[in-house]
């Protein structure tokens, strides 16, 4: 079995924790079960020369838009070709993938498909400055896990309140000198315990954990 | 969460049911984690503008660590065809072919995360300790009348054992597939173990005889 732990851990501007707490995850949405699902039906071993959607999943974008999202496709005769299936490290200041967070406390339902409010990234009130992602993986004999987290700074001049948080992976593939398929769609979301007040600035460090146990 | 069950039928030479069972799935292994990890650092931040790749490394089955790719682009720089694309997670294995889908053995070592393969395999073929593999199906469910919904994905083996003695499984393997193509060759095939399984029963195919086997991966919804 794996399980998904959330977590999050509240710095001052010293860097001093000041807060944290880690949570069991029931939010693993449709989504993420579909796109996993395209990759683990692929066949793999296609015959020399062929180029094609294999297998793939219908998700929903942030705008709830069913979009086209393959586990495996090869480009044709061109000269780009290949992609990725489900990215998630988005670099600094990009509040389109990776790890979200919102404001919003609408109940978690298995097909969401955005936060309910999404905090942008920014320096302006309401808003914080999305850093970059770190992963990390420790692998045992009998408990082994693997996280990405990511850091998001208050500088609005004020409090920013936190209550919801998700994960966004990138599907991304090109075809020729045309991108074929670009769909960015939220795999996980849930809800904080309670909610968390960032201070100006302070930090805060919000994190998915995959974890293994025999 | 995901979690998984492990369906045994076996069937005798006439084609009646000689034992049954479900078992939950208890362990998938590293690996599985390991690409995991790959996709979370899958991405370079910008769109694919060049040559760009991201890997991750696995144990294959024979205890060396391998290097799959997670993401791979060619640029067009070169004036050659650089058709390209593929998986690392691919799970349908075709007939005949022992090397990834489900595959079975004949050992009971107990499990730990970090095997990167069965105790003993019972390969294809129809020699003696042989079962001949069929193809791989799949089919994926929704299920939201249970709390909470899960979405369930079957893929279902075959096995036939066309030898003249019985063979006996204890053990179940989940091996995936890493295959990625470029131009008109492959780029990258490699196999490794995701999940393994010891059955808390064994299941003695007689001669003549069949298995079905099938796991159920199940993605739990929030």
């Amino acid at each position: 079995m794996i399980r998904l732990i959330c977590g999050y851990q509240l710095r001052d501007y010293r860097g001093r924790p000041i807060g944290s707490e880690e949570w069991e995850a029931r939010s693993l949405l449709l989504n993420f079960a579909k796109i996993l699902c395209a990759g683990f039906r692929a066949p793999g071993g296609e015959s020399t020369g062929y180029s094609g959607l294999v297998t793939s999943a219908t998700v929903l974008d942030w705008d709830g838009t069913e979009r086209t999202a393959p586990g495996l496709w090869y480009a044709g005769d061109h000269y780009y070709g290949g992609g990725v299936m489900m990215a998630m490290n988005a670099s600094s200041g990009d509040d389109s993938y990776g790890i979200l967070v919102g404001s919003g406390s609408t109940p978690v339902s298995y097909n969401d498909y955005r936060l309910a409010s999404k905090i942008t990234h920014g320096t302006g009130a309401g808003q914080l400055s999305y850093g970059p992602h770190s992963t990390a993986i420790s692998l045992g004999g009998s408990s082994s896990f693997v996280e990405i987290s990511r850091t998001f700074v208050n500088v609005s001049g004020s409090t920013v309140t936190v209550r919801e948080m998700g994960l966004v992976a990138w599907n991304y593939w090109k075809d020729g000198i045309a991108v074929r398929y670009n769909v960015k769609f939220l795999i996980a979301r849930d809800l904080l315990p309670a909610p968390v007040t960032v201070p100006n600035f302070a930090s805060l460090v919000a994190r998915y954990k995959f974890s293994l146990t025999l | 969460m995901i979690r998984g069950w492990i369906d045994v039928e076996v069937r005798d030479r006439e084609g009646r049911v000689a034992a049954k069972g479900r078992h939950e799935m208890r362990s998938f292994v590293n690996n599985i984690l390991r690409v995991l990890h790959g996709y979370m650092n899958s991405s370079d931040g910008t769109p694919l503008g060049d040559f760009s790749s991201a890997s991750t490394t696995v144990v294959g089955p024979t205890g060396a660590s391998t290097s799959i790719y997670i993401k791979l682009y060619f640029d067009g720089n070169l004036n050659i065809d650089r058709r390209a694309g593929g998986c690392p997670i691919c799970l349908g294995a075709p007939d005949n072919d022992d090397s990834y889908g489900i595959v079975v053995g004949s050992s009971d070592t107990p499990l730990s995360l970090d095997q990167y393969s069965l105790g003993s395999k019972i390969p294809h073929g129809s020699g003696a300790g042989q079962l001949d593999y069929g193809t791989s199906t799949s089919t994926e469910t929704l299920d939201t009348g249970v709390t909470p919904p899960v979405y369930r994905l079957r893929i279902v083996r075959p096995f036939t054992n066309t030898s003249t003695g019985s063979v006996t499984i204890r053990e179940v393997g989940i091996y995936a597939r890493s295959y990625w193509k470029r131009e008109a060759g492959v780029y990258e095939d490699d196999k490794y173990m995701v999940g393994r399984d010891v059955l808390p029963t064994p299941y003695t195919i007689p001669a003549g005889g069949s298995a079905s086997v099938s796991v159920t991966l199940e993605v739990v919804l929030g």
